[in-house]
């Protein structure tokens, strides 16, 4: 029975453990179908993935086909407009290579004086180029062009004023004036001068000027700053310091004598010394010709004398205009008061008188005249104009009251007190032929006939200078 | 003064004063010191070379107007037996001064056209005076009388014609009160030549000249021709004053003052005053010209202003002196 008990344990036993173990790998392989199962379905959900992942990748790549072709489509149609471009610029080339044919050209006739006109159609020639280029295509050469015109313009530039001098200029002597090449160092001999080159912005050209040049007021501080040169009393130079300047340009007038003189000095030392003509208005407009010439500056002298030749042809017709309705007054212009000087026919500020609407009430004699009472009481001016240097005008008509004595009464513009005084950088602007003769015009205008520039009579004071009246523009 | 001490003195301070003459000036970077640079061989700038050859032409333009002006006022002063003669006694500095004015009235002022109506209107005037003086009988004293009447007369056009140019003669008195400030080189080529051809034709006739201190009798006595004697002094004084006036405008004093001081120190030997009162008016004159370079060295001053500024000391020394003429 043992045996029995111990072979069925042992069966027992035996099944049990199969049980077990048969529970167990059916376990394991449950859970590996389980797992193999999980396994596939990712799979598969992996290999979908890739699957749309690659359409949609594909579907990509034909919208980029289809955008290159586009973009070729582009480009064909670019490299047509490209070759159009390329022949612009062709052109642009040949016209170029003309250019510096005509330079060369240019050069060559330059020992026989190509006109000036020449150069500037050159100039309008080369603009054109330039804007034709900046409106061309964007390639890389047009820079090289660019460069090349900016070249030309450099020829060019350089060649005109190589055109421009030599220049050649006829003064009031009557005499050619060779200037040989544009002149760096000039020296004034006379405010009227200063005040033409300054106005034509030649300052930076002068070196030296006389001690009465006192207009702009940047000559004074360039005096006093030592960069422009006192020459000495302006009929009188001081010819050391002029040639210590050493200048290449020396600018003077007709109507002073040594300065014919210092023309024959200065020609020896091989200095061109220009007579500027000064008898008359348009004498002022061509002395500022004559020295934008001479100075390079033609441009600026030109449009300077244009704009004086209209204001003053303005203000005559707006003068003779009111003359026709009104009575011209007898003038008489007190230069000095001791004695009495005048200004009479045949000067500068007499001219100016007759422009201004008045008549000068000493016509009948010439040049600058010291009158005698009598004379003043035949003239009888209506209104008398003192440029007495630091007088005013209260002064100015006692002096002149009793200068007449009683017969003053008999003088309307003593009578009256229509007795003027200029003063001031207003002085200068009156006494000098220079450029501010419009401004000059004005006082006289101001003075005499008021109304035409839209003046009362008493808005115009007695004592006229800078800081008393403002002259109308 | 020691007569061989003077002739030393003035011998050696003309070369002296001409040096100095060209170390003075508005610019004094160029100095005498510049110029010893330049005799050791140092150069020049441009216009360093140009202010040394104006001051040059100035220096020797100031020597020919004191050379030309002291023989003539010497000569006069013999002929004429006056102490008081002078070169423009005999009309002229207002001669050449009319001559200048009429060519500004007319309108030509270039320089050479100045310089040749000076001479012109100098010798026109010495003309007139001339044949007056043979109207009245040429005489010393008859010369003076001519000469004073015509120097007023056309002195008075003169002024007249300043008052009538004045706007037009601007800058031009330098001119007519004297100046060498101005002058051309070719107008002292042209003023030198017959300043001293005149001036060796008279030391040519100096001995019959000296002659003329003993009187007229005696020097005829001598074999001098007297009257004609005089005419060549005349002409020759004109001629060379003339030159002087067109070249510089009347500079006053010289031809009064520098014959007084030689005279004073070496008698009355018409062969030592010449060169000695040669000597002197140069100096005096290019002296006259350094102070004005000096005394006002950006404006240019008249030499008249200093020259008879200098004339007048010497002028009242002699009246102090109370030397009488000794001459004729």
């Amino acid at each position: 029975m043992r045996a029995r008990i111990s072979t069925l344990s042992v069966i027992a036993i035996l099944v049990s453990v199969l049980i077990i173990i048969s529970s167990f790998l059916s376990y394991y392989v449950i859970s590996l179908s389980t797992r193999y199962n999980e396994l596939r379905s990712s799979l598969n959900k992996e290999v979908s993935d890739i699957k749309s992942s690659i359409s949609s990748a594909l579907e990509g790549v034909s919208s980029l086909l289809t955008k290159l072709n586009t973009t070729l489509s582009l480009l064909a149609k670019n490299v047509t407009s490209l070759r159009a471009e390329t022949l612009k610029i062709h052109d642009i080339y040949r016209e170029i290579q003309e250019l510096k044919v005509k330079l060369k050209e240019l050069n060559e006739s330059l020992r026989e004086r190509a006109t000036l006109e020449d150069l500037r159609k050159l100039m309008v020639k080369v603009d054109r180029l330039e804007s034709m280029l900046s409106n061309a295509a964007t390639i890389s050469d047009i820079d090289k062009i660019r460069s090349a015109i900016d070249e030309i313009r450099e020829d060019v530039s350089k060649l005109s004023s190589l055109m421009e001098f030599p220049a050649e200029v006829i003064d009031a002597s009557g005499e050619v004036v060779v200037i040989p090449s544009k002149p760096h160092r000039i020296v004034s001999l006379l405010p009227s001068v200063t005040e033409i080159l300054f106005a034509i912005g030649a300052d930076e050209q002068v070196v030296g000027v006389d001690e009465y040049s006192n207009y702009p007021p940047e000559v004074v501080k360039a005096v006093e700053e030592g960069r422009i040169v006192n020459i000495g009393s302006g009929w009188y130079p001081n010819i050391e310091s002029i040639l210590s300047l050493n200048p290449d340009l020396i600018i003077g007038v007709d109507s002073v004598v040594s300065h014919h003189t210092l023309k024959e000095i200065f020609s020896r030392e091989g200095i061109p010394l220009i007579l500027l003509p000064d008898k008359t208005l348009n004498d002022v407009i061509t002395s500022i010709v004559i020295v934008g010439k001479a100075t390079g500056h033609m441009d600026e002298a030109a449009k300077l004398a244009q704009e004086l030749r209209s204001e003053i042809s303005n203000l005559r017709s707006k003068v003779m205009e009111y003359l026709s309705t009104h009575r011209k007054p007898k003038v008489a212009l007190v230069v000095w008061l001791n004695p009495v000087w005048v200004a009479g026919n045949n000067t500068w500020l007499n001219d100016l008188i007759t422009l201004a609407g008045g008549i000068n009430a000493f016509i009948n004699v010439s040049g600058w005249v010291s009158i005698n009472p009598e004379a003043l009481i035949e003239a009888s001016p209506d209104v008398i104009i003192v440029t007495h240097v630091g007088i005013n005008s209260s002064d100015a008509l006692k002096i002149l009251k009793e200068f007449v004595g009683d017969a003053y009464k008999y003088i309307p513009a003593l009578s009256q007190g229509e007795v003027y005084c200029i003063g001031g950088h207003y002085l200068d602007a009156l006494i000098r032929p220079g450029p501010r003769v419009v401004q000059a015009l004005k006082i006289l205008i101001a003075i005499i006939n008021p109304e035409v520039l839209g003046l009362k009579p008493e808005e115009v004071p007695k004592d006229i200078n800078p800081g008393t009246f403002k002259i109308p523009s | 003064m020691n007569k061989k001490l003077f002739l030393a003195l003035i011998i050696t301070l003309l070369p002296l004063l001409i040096l100095i003459s060209l170390g003075v000036g508005t610019l004094v970077t160029i100095n005498i010191s510049t110029l010893f640079k330049v005799l050791l061989g140092s150069s020049l700038s441009k216009p360093e070379r140009a202010v040394i050859a104006r001051r040059l032409i100035r220096t020797l333009a100031a020597m020919i107007v004191g050379f030309g002006l002291s023989y003539s006022g010497l000569s006069l002063q013999y002929i004429l037996r006056n102490p008081l003669a002078e070169p423009y006694i005999i009309g002229l500095a207002s001669g050449a001064a009319l001559g200048v004015l009429m060519t500004y009235l007319i309108g030509l002022t270039h320089p050479l056209y100045v310089f040749i109506s000076a001479v012109i209107g100098a010798l026109a005037t010495f003309l007139i005076v001339l044949s007056l003086t043979t109207v009245l009988g040429f005489n010393p004293l008859s010369i003076i009388i001519a000469g004073i009447a015509v120097t007023y007369s056309i002195s008075s056009v003169n002024i007249f014609l300043i008052i009538k140019l004045l706007s037009k003669v601007k800058g031009a008195f330098y001119w007519l009160f004297g100046s060498v400030a101005y002058v051309l080189d070719y107008q002292l080529i042209y003023s030198s030549i017959p300043v001293i051809a005149c001036c060796l034709w008279l030391f040519l006739r100096s001995r019959e000249l000296t002659t003329l201190v003993l009187g007229d009798e005696v020097a005829r006595a001598l074999g001098v021709n007297v009257s004609r004697i005089r005419a060549e002094v005349i002409v020759c004084s004109a001629i060379s004053t003339a030159a002087v006036v067109a070249l510089a405008g009347p500079v006053g004093f010289i031809g009064l003052a520098a014959p007084w001081i030689a005279r004073l120190t070496v008698g009355t030997d018409f062969r030592r005053l010449l060169p000695i009162s040669i000597l002197t008016g140069s100096i005096m004159c290019i002296t006259a010209d350094i102070i004005i370079r000096i005394s006002s060295p950006i404006m240019e001053v008249p030499l008249t202003a200093i020259t008879s500024f200098m004339g007048t000391p010497i002028l009242i020394y002699l009246l102090m002196k109370r030397l009488g003429w000794s001459g004729a």
